[in-house]
């Protein structure tokens, strides 16, 4: 589970003159686009924006979660640090648009027996600095993540791993305890990036940094990282992929997390585009002739979920109470202005759909009882099966997060009709990311609203950290052995259609009491300015290499 | 001598202001109508402020809602009129501690001198320094995010407005012939200051307190805005502008400009209703 993505709007002017801004907000609204709420219809679901057709020297795109705090791949493992590096470090293995993967730095990663895996390197592939990328820098890339030192973002995709060997120049062998099929996928991101191995015992701590910088093979090499201002990558000399040549000389990243500011940024023409647009923002781009909004399938969902074995919800009957409150279509129409969709778990289906055992996971999905109507009557019956609970909820959401806070209201509002009283404590982005890692930082709370993605092009990684006993994200204490069996053996199938079976065996047994309430999967929302095309418009684009599509419409 | 004293003290600077002129009058009106709108919401709102209707959000202005729906659909007229309690609760709560405390503290240490006095004005001095926003971050990582943390580090954050002013003219009323002549007669330190240094000093600490309220309302409607004050769904004015302000650039600004324009046009009137009062006290005592 990665942390919830920080909201839009989590920069807004300290000590705001609130006052004077006020003359200044009336200014903007009369001078700003104004679609009305719904009225911007979303566009249907693309995979790639048109191609692009020329060349650019410059494009400005902007991380509206914010500045990274490090850009080192095997640490990245949020929106705007993936953003960036997934342009600068290329994988062993490349995600593509819908979810799937195939070759990167590896041609091919072959299965010599359950327990050992050989992956091939290219032998064309250079750093930015012209040395030849061999196997020695892939392995040094991977065994630094299992120092705890690195902070590896992706370190329980080793967790069956007994050794990285280097076997020839351009052959890396790792050896496993045991089948691990997940440890493929994960190459996919910035756990199968290579660095190379000289620059990375040089820079040591300081990788990724604005001091350390960075040396990898991707189709930009990092420019100048100005803290707190902006990030430059500069299209590499060379690139090893022919077929996917860069067509923009320079981008630059900007920070802009207020919603308002990005609005108007994207509306001038000041920055060109930018991945996650907020209902807000989408509402006034909708009809603007400076660009144009693209919605395209997303892996990231949004749901609710207790912060402690002590919390109402972490007993089945509340969230089953509560699911039966929530409108759902209600919800998707008002908050996401219909650019989500309701799910019947918290696996959105692009993580599966174009997978090679796509109809089992379909089957899997299809034969699960239907997300619930409202339904207020019952959710009462429920509760009062439940004698002596709290019905005091603490709910955290970050502050600023006007999506979040609105699903929340309408949560509170519907929660108050079966007597339950949801009360929402807004967080600062630093606090609320913190609480996902520190226990002390959860206590007062009895749940969380998240918006979390689904990395890995498989379904079973995302719900072994909310199910397995030991997963530092499993809160409430969840144990279920058929669920853990299950998704355990779906981890060391080597047949997609095993471990689709096997993740289907968890998933209906999860669903049941799993004290988790979906709530929508938003589809990804980008916009891009008139003057570029290309880029993906699917969720993937955090670990595929999307500036290298971007190019100018003339 | 002393009232003369104190005029100037309270004197400040900008438009003479003579009575009969509606600035001060219209500020007055502001103010008043603002409070009877707070004090009258539950008769005048015409619906509940938290009524969440998903079939009736973000809908523009009209008769069934005055102001329109925000995006949970919610009346934004009733939140504007319910809102107004407590954003005016809880800056007339700083204001009313941090004058009682810093006056309190100002005359005890220009009374008493020596190392209270040095320990008061170091300690002031060092608040000081501190932005409110920040000890209000503090307050919150520690105590958590809310109104009464808001209020409790905003007073904390004030207290050095009134105090610094206060002890100053504490001081000058101290050295005065009259209360050596109130020490000689045997009155006590403590009813000296209570019964003539304290009402002497009441006017300049009225205004003081009169001008700091606007600002406590900005700074209380800041910290909701940040979400530091007032937590969700209370209708509180500047946690309406910041669940408005996405509204602004996507047609719906009704929300965001209502509640800051209630907080630009309170704010004003408190100002010009301190300056309209510090000028009368002025003139009625010269």
């Amino acid at each position: 589970m990665h942390a919830p993505r920080r909201p839009a709007a989590t920069r807004r002017p300290a000590a705001p003159a609130v006052a004077a801004a006020a003359a200044a907000l009336l200014v903007l609204s009369a001078c700003g686009s104004s679609a009305a709420p719904g009225s911007g219809k979303p566009a249907e679901l693309t995979e790639f924006t048109p191609a692009a057709t020329g060349q650019l020297d410059r494009v400005t795109w902007n991380l509206p979660t914010g500045e990274p705090l490090s850009l080192d791949p095997a640490r990245v493992g949020d929106y705007s640090p993936s953003t960036v590096v997934s342009n600068l470090c290329d994988p062993l293995l490349r995600l593509h648009a819908d979810y799937t993967y195939g070759p990167g730095l590896a041609t091919a990663w072959t299965w010599t027996d359950p327990t050992t895996l050989v992956l091939d390197l290219r032998e064309d592939v250079k750093f930015w600095d012209g040395n030849p990328m061999t196997s020695a820098d892939a392995v040094a890339s991977l065994e630094r993540q299992q120092d705890p030192a690195t902070r590896s973002a992706n370190a329980d995709a080793l967790r069956n791993v007994t050794a990285i060997e280097a076997d020839g120049p351009h052959r890396v062998t790792v050896r496993f305890k045991q089948p691990d099929q997940l440890f493929v996928k994960a190459l996919t991101n910035g756990f199968g990036a290579v660095s190379e191995a000289s620059y990375l015992a040089k820079a040591g701590a300081d990788y990724g940094t604005p001091g350390g910088g960075l040396m990898c093979t991707g189709p930009y090499r990092l420019g100048e990282w100005r803290a707190g201002e902006s990030i430059g990558i500069t299209r590499a000399g060379t690139y090893w992929d022919t077929a996917l040549q860069p067509k923009v000389k320079e981008l630059t990243f900007r920070f802009i997390t207020d919603g308002s500011t990005l609005t108007g940024a994207l509306l001038s023409g000041e920055v060109d585009g930018s991945y996650e647009i907020n209902t807000a923002t989408a509402r006034a781009l909708a009809h603007s002739s400076a660009g144009t909004l693209y919605r395209g399938a997303s892996a990231q969902t949004v749901f609710l979920t207790p912060t402690g074995p002590d919390s109402p919800l972490a007993d089945p009957r509340t969230i089953r109470a509560l699911q039966l409150v929530l409108d759902r279509d209600a919800l998707i129409r008002n908050v996401y202005d219909g650019a989500a969709r309701k799910l019947k778990t918290f696996v959105p289906a692009l993580v599966w759909q174009h997978d090679p055992a796509a109809a089992t996971y379909t089957a899997g999905y299809d034969a699960l009882p239907p997300a619930p109507a409202v339904d207020l009557d019952r959710a009462r019956e429920i509760l009062a099966g439940a004698p002596g609970g709290r019905t005091d909820i603490t709910v955290a959401v970050a502050a600023g997060d006007q999506q979040s806070l609105q699903t929340l209201t309408f949560l509170q509002d519907a929660a108050r009709k079966i007597g339950l009283n949801v009360r929402i404590k807004q967080l600062q982005p630093a606090e609320l990311s913190g609480l996902f890692y520190d226990p002390a930082l959860r206590r007062g709370l009895d749940a969380v609203i998240v918006l979390g993605y689904v990395e890995l092009p498989d379904p079973s990684s995302y719900v072994q950290q909310m199910t397995d006993p030991g997963s530092p994200f499993n809160w409430a204490g969840y144990r279920d052995d058929t669920v853990t069996a299950a998704l355990g053996e779906a981890r060391a199938a080597t047949d997609p259609a095993r471990a689709a079976d096997a993740f289907n065996r968890a998933q209906a047994a999860f669903v049941e009491d799993l004290p988790i309430v979906p709530i929508a999967a938003p589809d990804e929302r980008m916009f891009l300015n008139r003057r570029i095309s290309g880029a993906p418009a699917t969720f993937a684009y955090v670990n595929m290499p999307w500036a290298a599509y971007l190019g100018g419409t003339r | 001598m002393t009232t003369l004293r104190l005029a100037a003290a309270v004197r400040g600077p900008g438009r003479t202001g003579p009575r009969g002129r509606p600035v001060p009058l219209l500020a007055g009106a502001v103010v008043a109508l603002v409070v009877l709108a707070a004090a009258l919401a539950p008769l005048i709102a015409p619906h509940d402020p938290n009524a969440v209707d998903p079939l009736a959000v973000s809908l523009p202005p009209g008769a069934a809602h005055w102001l329109g729906t925000d995006d949970t659909g919610r009346d934004i007229a009733s939140r504007l009129l319910y809102g107004a309690r407590p954003s005016l609760l809880a800056p007339l709560a700083v204001t009313l501690a941090a004058g009682t405390i810093g006056t309190a503290l100002a005359v005890s240490a220009a009374w008493l001198g020596g190392w209270w006095d040095r320990l008061v004005t170091a300690a002031l001095d060092l608040v000081f320094g501190f932005p409110g926003l920040v000890l209000a971050v503090v307050g919150a990582a520690l105590f958590g995010a809310g109104l009464p943390v808001a209020v409790a580090t905003l007073t904390i954050a004030y207290l050095p407005y009134v105090a610094r002013v206060v002890r100053g003219s504490a001081l000058r009323e101290r050295h005065l012939p009259y209360v050596a002549a109130l020490r000689m007669l045997g009155l006590g330190g403590a009813r000296a200051c209570l019964r003539h240094l304290l009402p002497n000093l009441a006017p300049l600490v009225l205004v003081q307190t009169a001008t700091a309220f606007g600002y406590t309302l900005l700074d209380t409607a800041a910290f909701s805005f940040i979400g530091l004050g007032a937590q969700p769904p209370t209708a509180e004015w500047g946690l309406m502008v910041a669940q408005g302000a996405p509204g602004l650039l996507a047609g719906r600004p009704e929300q965001a400009l209502a509640a800051g324009g209630a907080i630009v046009l309170f704010t004003v009137a408190c100002g010009l209703l301190g300056t309209a009062l510090s000028q009368r006290l002025a003139g009625d005592r010269t």
